[in-house]
């Protein structure tokens, strides 16, 4: 239950897990800003086989031997998919695909010859333990910590300092790879130690989080900071604080219906790259509908507004019918109740503030209507269409300059 | 005002072993403003590239201020084609710029006041300092060409390569981008550009490449820019080199002519 989040028991759990996501979230973001998300992925299936033999070659679960043989499969990775990509033709993705999966498979095949009866097993390598981060601790200046918090952390604090100190080269190498490398920037040593980095940090992370989370957890809170964020350093703090509400949220999930932490934690950030992109302020499909529909409504209002009051007054000039309209009826319906709950119509007839709408509108139409012709030199049967579109658009400022514009004589 | 900005020695480039540039001789003087002429895949962004050493010939060399380029320090301001730009990549207008100060800055240091003031002073010459805070997507085309302009400036490099900055641009831009030119040409820079434009480099451009695999001629634009030069650039007459570059390329992949990639 969630009251477990709250004992030493569950902050054990959740800062293991949040270290574990923020210090992929933080090299997700420079990964995805490459767009090569995919590659993180990659090197994090393909670091498996060099964990294992590790693993198995110094009989322990020493972090070391496991993070230099990590560190040899990484390699092996880049290596065979340029090797692929170059002779033989295969396009990127899919050398990358190719060769990582084949890794993560002879892994699972080597855990299952040479571990299985060691406590290294399939399961906890793609889901890892988080759960059980509080049966082992460590002491740190007289406190107690859970023992796999030491690599994590370890992770995270190194992801930070490589962000803050390469910030500017790793940007340019980013957005810009050929003036990076007229900068006379190493421009494949930043490349590859940004690699070397995502390996660390699959390494660091497979035991607490396992390989699944880890692969979540570099791409999806990086995207949620790139759908949010318009500036680089927005995006990676954005990035990175979203990896850790997913950690929160998972935590609590897993305690909430008594599942594992690493899933519910992959699953709480989907859910949050759904939510960013449907309410992202500004782009995001909920806003922009919203826009949408508000603009609707002010036209059909205010259309229906000028109809009714040029009815009403029995003017029914040449040209005022209303053009066929793209909106729908069931708009217009919308539009009429709103008008009669927020006062504008009584009876059929424009009143108050709805008069007086109805009168600046027509107002600008018949502004733009002469200023189209007068200006514009347009024949009369080409006003009346522009100017029902148009009138809706034009603001104080933009009328006032055509009033102005009209009352002066020629350019 | 004499010296050599670029040095061209019997140039070879390929990619995969199928030569893309055959034999580049050729020297611009500093200050020049030189436009490289040429059909499409003539090698003109290929020649860009090898002068930024970003690829390496695989015969020939390259001097740059008559340096040798590998051991050459010099900063070559850069202003790249708009299609190979990122543009939904989150920076904006002004972090754009300050990347032109990135190089001299060296490692571990930030942009900070004074090279902020210096990217705004470049942005205002090509008339964006309006448009700082906007990020590099919503601009225009010809306004994120003019942003690219800022950032080679804010290089203050003494050479600058520009992989045709006129393409697509409206009127505004295109003038904005002359004044910019004359004013660096008055400044003693020497520019390179990748033209498209043929009728307006005789009254622009003091110096012509004119490209198209091997080079066809290169000089000041009154001498080179000839109707039969013109002819030689564009008029198909390199059958036979485009054949013994083929020729490479089969006997490479083994397959019969015309395959699928060029």
């Amino acid at each position: 239950m969630i009251d477990n989040l709250f004992t030493p028991v569950g902050w054990q759990i959740l800062s293991v897990a949040a270290c574990a996501s923020a210090a992929c979230a933080l090299l997700g973001a420079q990964l995805v800003l490459r767009r090569r998300a995919m590659l993180g992925d990659a090197i994090a299936h393909g670091v498996l086989p060099g964990l294992v033999i590790g693993f198995v070659l110094s009989g322990s679960r020493d972090l070391f031997p496991m993070l230099v043989g990590a560190l040899i499969a990484a390699i092996i990775v880049s290596i065979l998919a340029e090797w692929l990509r170059e002779q033989a033709g295969v396009d990127g993705g899919a050398a990358l695909g190719v060769v990582f999966t084949s890794l993560f498979a002879l892994g699972i095949i080597l855990i299952e010859i040479f571990a299985r009866d060691v406590d290294l097993d399939p399961g906890c390598v793609l889901y890892g333990m988080v759960e059980y981060a509080p049966i082992h601790q460590v002491e740190w200046f007289g406190y107690f910590f859970p023992r796999s918090l030491t690599p994590v952390l370890g992770a995270l604090l190194l992801n930070i300092a490589a962000t803050v100190i390469f910030w500017k080269e790793w940007k340019l190498c980013a957005f810009d790879p050929q003036l990076a490398r007229a900068s006379r920037l190493p421009f494949r040593t930043l490349e590859q130690g940004l690699l070397v980095l995502v390996a660390i940090t699959s390494v660091a992370c497979f035991e607490a989080v396992g390989s699944v989370l880890v692969i979540a957890m570099i791409a999806v809170p990086a995207t949620i900071g790139h759908v949010l964020c318009d500036r680089m350093s927005s995006m990676v703090i954005v990035s990175t604080l979203a990896g850790v509400l997913a950690a929160v949220l998972g935590t609590l999930g897993a305690f909430q219906f008594e599942t594992g932490v690493p899933g519910m934690m992959a699953t709480s950030a989907g859910g949050l790259l759904v939510g960013a992109v449907l309410l992202a302020p500004g782009r995001g499909l909920i806003p922009a509908a919203t826009r949408r529909f508000s603009w609707t409504m002010r036209v059909e209002m205010e259309d229906i507004l000028a109809e009714s009051h040029l009815q009403t007054t029995a003017t029914p000039a040449a040209g005022n019918e209303r053009p066929d309209h793209p909106s729908s009826r069931f708009m217009r319906t919308i539009a009429n109740w709103l008008l009669w709950i927020l006062g504008y119509v009584r009876n059929g007839i424009p009143v108050g503030r709805g008069e007086r709408l109805a009168r600046a509108l027509l107002k600008k139409r018949g502004l733009w209507k002469r200023f189209a012709a007068e200006r514009l030199g347009l024949a009369a049967d080409h006003l009346d269409d522009p100017a029902h579109r148009i009138e809706h658009h034009l603001d104080e400022d933009l009328t006032r300059r055509i009033e102005s514009g009209l009352d002066t004589e020629e350019d | 005002m004499t010296t050599t900005a670029i040095e061209i020695h019997d140039l070879t480039v390929s990619y995969r072993e199928k030569p893309v540039l055959w034999d580049i001789d050729a020297t611009i003087p500093e200050g020049s403003l030189c436009a490289i002429v040429g059909p499409n895949g003539a090698g003109k962004s290929t020649l860009l590239s090898a002068i930024l050493g970003t690829i390496h010939p695989s015969s020939g060399w390259l001097k740059i201020f008559d340096q040798p380029l590998e051991q050459s320090q010099e900063l070559i301001g850069f202003v790249p084609q708009r299609e190979s730009v990122d543009w939904d990549f989150p920076v904006d207008v002004l972090d754009v710029v300050l990347m032109g100060t990135y190089s001299k800055l060296g490692w571990f240091r930030r942009p900070g006041k004074v090279q902020r003031e210096w990217a705004m002073e470049c942005l205002d010459q090509v008339g964006m300092a309006d448009l700082k805070r906007r990020q590099v997507g919503e601009l225009s085309g010809g306004q994120q060409q003019r942003v690219f302009i800022a950032r080679a400036l804010a290089q203050d490099a003494r050479l600058i390569l520009m992989d045709e900055p006129f393409a697509g641009v409206d009127a505004a831009t295109e003038e904005a981008i002359r004044q910019v030119l004359l004013d660096l040409k008055n400044k003693g820079r020497t520019v390179v550009l990748v033209h498209h434009d043929l009728q307006t480099i005789e009254h622009f451009f003091d110096h012509v490449m004119l490209l198209n695999l091997r080079l066809v001629a290169a000089g000041p634009t009154a001498e080179i820019f000839t109707r039969e030069n013109l002819l030689r650039t564009y008029g198909g007459r390199l059958t036979l080199l485009d054949e013994a570059a083929e020729a490479v390329r089969r006997i490479r992949t083994g397959r019969s002519r015309l395959g699928k990639d060029r």
